[in-house]
């Protein structure tokens, strides 16, 4: 259907429910939900996952479970800002009335809850992923013996697990000064698995990620190296955005389309970097956005930037 | 808001058996976990000192100014609070150099909160 066709549809339900397709992905079974004009995608998300029958994580209304809008031209588009009202956003260029639900891979630690990035991880990594020190040791519900650090275990959906710090006392050790920020959130992309180096040029610092992975096709080669500007004042809260790519680098046998279309080309280390526009939807949100959930936002424009 | 601590004889005859050794020539920091119970009447808040646990060898290291309870240890206390349905941990330990006064250290006062604001996480 077109936009326009859309458009008197909607207008035909004059301020009732719009009813839309709902799936849920990759290839589960759809079904229709109507939403009020006012509701949000928020909404839309919760009320698809009860039709299919599905529960969202950690709950409904903090979903890390995600929304995709489904274009049969073009590729999907994961819904990032899920605060937008469902008509405004029907009403945007490329949208359709397809929508579709994926459970993520939500692991839980104590009471936070994160998507863990890969099926199998360390729990050295699931602790940097928490953003939780050398002081933890990662446990079993209910169990007593520390999982150890570098053994990969498997990720189920849903799975519990519970991090308990060391108890330090001293009557006259030296008080620890916690780690800067931008030291701590390196060491935590170590601890994922991430090669990550701060490099100075020109005055700006960057942090370069070396190997992120892309799918081939379409990309012509299965890992880039990238490197995110860091801007003045990101230990006291300034956001990140974008990232420079490595060249060359060929998505479907071309340069893609979000990639060297803004700023000026960078030669660092021997190579030439571009810059590709790939933004955040909603505002960057303290504490939760780090470095570390900028490099996983990086990532997701290999696997999910429209050609 | 203050909470008393209330213990059996018993119970604290066993924390100055622990805690002696740190008060005698070349004694270390020690230290030793129990499990409380908690009882509100009223303004009056105290915990019940239920059961010590002392630690295991590998479950402490110590030294004159410095004592860690492994994360193990900690977990194993908190296991048994849990399983109780008790109200929580109670940490006890020594600082050798106190002589008539003791206080808590600056690294204590650093320290602990991060240990309880984990215990609540979990």
């Amino acid at each position: 259907m077109d936009s326009q066709v859309e458009r008197q549809a909607d207008r035909r339900e004059s301020g009732h429910d719009i009813k839309l397709e709902v799936r849920r992905l990759p290839d589960g079974p759809d079904t229709t939900v109507g939403i009020e004009r006012r509701d949000t995608l928020l909404d839309l998300l919760g009320r698809a996952a009860t039709a299919l029958d599905l529960e969202l994580l950690p709950s409904i209304d903090e979903p890390l479970d995600t929304l995709h809008n489904l274009r049969p031209r073009e590729r999907d588009e994961l819904i990032q800002d899920l605060g937008q009202n469902v008509e405004d956003y029907l009403h945007a260029p490329h949208t359709t009335r397809d929508f579709g639900v994926r459970l993520e891979r939500v692991l839980f630690v104590n009471k936070k809850a994160r998507i863990a990035p890969e099926p199998s991880m360390t729990p050295r990594q699931i602790l940097g992923l928490f953003g939780l020190d050398e002081n933890f040791s990662l446990y079993r519900p209910d169990g007593n013996e520390p999982l150890p650090l570098d053994s990969e275990i498997p990720i189920e959906r849903g799975m519990r697990l519970e991090a308990q710090r060391d108890g330090k006392y001293g009557g006259g050790a030296p008080v620890t000064a916690p780690l800067p920020k931008l030291q701590r959130e390196l060491g935590e992309l170590e601890a994922l698995g991430h090669s990550a180096r701060l490099i100075h040029h020109g005055g700006q610092r960057y942090v370069r990620i070396d190997g992120v992975p892309a799918p081939t096709p379409p990309w012509a080669t299965s890992r880039h190296d990238i490197l995110i500007a860091l801007p003045n004042g990101y230990e006291q809260g300034a956001a990140l955005d974008a990232f420079y790519l490595a060249q060359p680098s060929l998505y479907d046998g071309r340069k893609h389309r979000r990639v060297g279309n803004a700023g000026q080309p960078l030669t660092l280390e021997g190579q030439t970097w571009l810059l590709v526009s790939w933004h955040y939807k909603s505002a960057w949100r303290l504490p939760q956005d780090t470095l570390v959930t900028h490099v996983l936002h990086c990532r997701s424009f290999f696997t999910e930037a429209e050609a | 808001m203050s909470v008393t601590l209330r213990t059996s004889d018993h119970a604290w005859q066993s924390v100055r058996a622990h805690a002696s050794p740190s008060f005698r020539r070349g004694g270390v920091e020690r230290g030793i976990l129990g499990v409380f119970s908690e009882n509100r009447i009223g303004n009056r808040h105290e915990a019940l000192l239920v059961e010590l646990f002392p630690p295991r060898e590998d479950e402490v290291t110590s030294d004159e100014t410095h004592l860690e309870f492994a994360s193990r240890y900690i977990r194993r206390v908190h296991l048994e609070a849990r399983q109780r349905g008790l109200a929580g941990l109670v940490a006890i330990h020594t600082h050798p150099f106190a002589n008539e006064a003791v206080d808590f250290s600056p690294y204590d006062d650093a320290e602990e909160p991060q240990l309880a604001a984990n215990l609540w996480d979990i």
